[in-house]
């Protein structure tokens, strides 16, 4: 497992360099999209034990959809959360996948490359992290949720879709709560007051409004770094303990996997909520 | 010893403590209201993991800042 906090590319289609990353993210939307095709092609009116587990799931995810948005905005609203749960919790998991992120190329100092199963170096000079920096590994895959991009790309249509979603709801108000610097001239406030307040109100929605895109960042740094530590936990454990105990670890990373898609929908449906009931 | 390796241990063992004492506020309020409220267990587990994976990105936010240092 190299242990890069980027991406590595792996070849260029035009002028679109593919990354290792990007081909697993694409690979789990295929899967997914053929599953599902699938899937609905053999539905069947007395369900089979897998339906009824597919079932199961489309019914959980959609009950805590009803319970926070309410139960119009959920019919509206699922198709997309339910794609971000399915997306976010495949690569999450698809990272743990045993040959994600240790086959691949290995280009030693010599220059020699071909097939590498990176193993982990114990005692001597080396430790795992002297490998990635002299030899430069590159795996044909690594999980998607570990590369920035992919989380940013996903926070930013998670943002999108809150914006859209108020100012359906609460119409061209909602924007007032970014750009009404109007101040509300009471008994008490005398007129020399008025500058000041709309210069307090000017900072108040400009924070209101950077906090707004501080969204982003959060939504998209939380998925990221939980599922990169991830990788980090599993490779130290493994070196630490020579394989034995990479086991639990693995099912850790399981829960995590799972709880990090969920805290995504439901952060996104909270912000959705909130946005659309302020006015 | 380089003064990066104090830097990265110290970004990581400051930044965990004040997630460690939200996330043990998190899951004590939740135990009691639970005690409390035995009905409501699973409606409570449910949002103690969100409350804890909320402030988990706080301690994941500190590991950013170790790896920034040890990789950038």
């Amino acid at each position: 497992m190299a242990l890069s906090i980027k991406a590595e590319p792996l070849f260029e289609i035009g002028s679109i360099t593919v990354t290792n990353s990007l081909l697993s993210g694409a690979l789990v939307a295929i899967c997914l999209i053929l599953f599902f095709v699938i899937y609905q092609k053999n539905l069947k009116l007395l369900p089979t034990k897998f339906q009824l587990f597919i079932e199961w799931v489309i019914e959980s995810i959609y009950s805590l959809c009803k319970d926070v948005l309410g139960k119009e905005s959920a019919v509206k609203l699922f198709p997309i959360i339910f794609t971000f749960f399915t997306f976010i919790i495949i690569s999450n998991w698809f990272g743990l996948l045993p040959f994600v992120g240790s086959v691949g190329t290995a280009k030693h100092s010599k220059g020699e490359g071909g097939l590498h199963i990176p193993t982990i170096v114990l005692g001597g000079e080396q430790n795992f992290f002297e490998i990635n920096s002299k030899t430069e590994i590159k795996p044909y895959f690594r999980s998607s949720s570990a590369d920035l991009n992919f989380t940013i790309a996903l926070a930013i249509i998670s943002f999108l879709l809150i914006q859209f979603s108020a100012l359906k709801g609460a119409g061209f108000h909602y924007l007032g709560k970014y750009f009404d610097y109007r101040v509300k001239i009471g008994k008490g406030l005398a007129m020399l007051g008025v500058p000041f307040m709309f210069l307090i109100n000017f900072f108040w929605k400009t924070l209101e409004l950077v906090l707004e895109f501080s969204k982003i960042l959060s939504f998209s740094f939380r998925l990221f770094g939980n599922i990169f530590a991830g990788e980090v936990l599993l490779l130290v454990i493994t070196s630490l303990t020579f394989g034995l105990l990479t086991l639990p670890f693995i099912g850790f990373e399981i829960f995590v996997g799972f709880i990090q898609a969920i805290v995504f929908i439901f952060l996104t449906m909270v912000f959705i909520k909130v946005s659309v009931e302020a006015h | 010893m380089d003064l990066r390796d104090i830097a990265m241990a110290l970004a990581i063992g400051l930044g965990t403590i004040g997630p460690g004492i939200g996330m043990g506020l998190i899951a004590s309020k939740a135990v009691e209201a639970i005690g409390r409220n035995p009905e409501t267990e699973g409606k409570v587990r449910s949002l103690m993991i969100l409350g804890i994976g909320l402030v988990e990105a706080l301690a994941i936010f500190a590991l950013l800042i170790v790896l920034i240092i040890r990789f950038l």
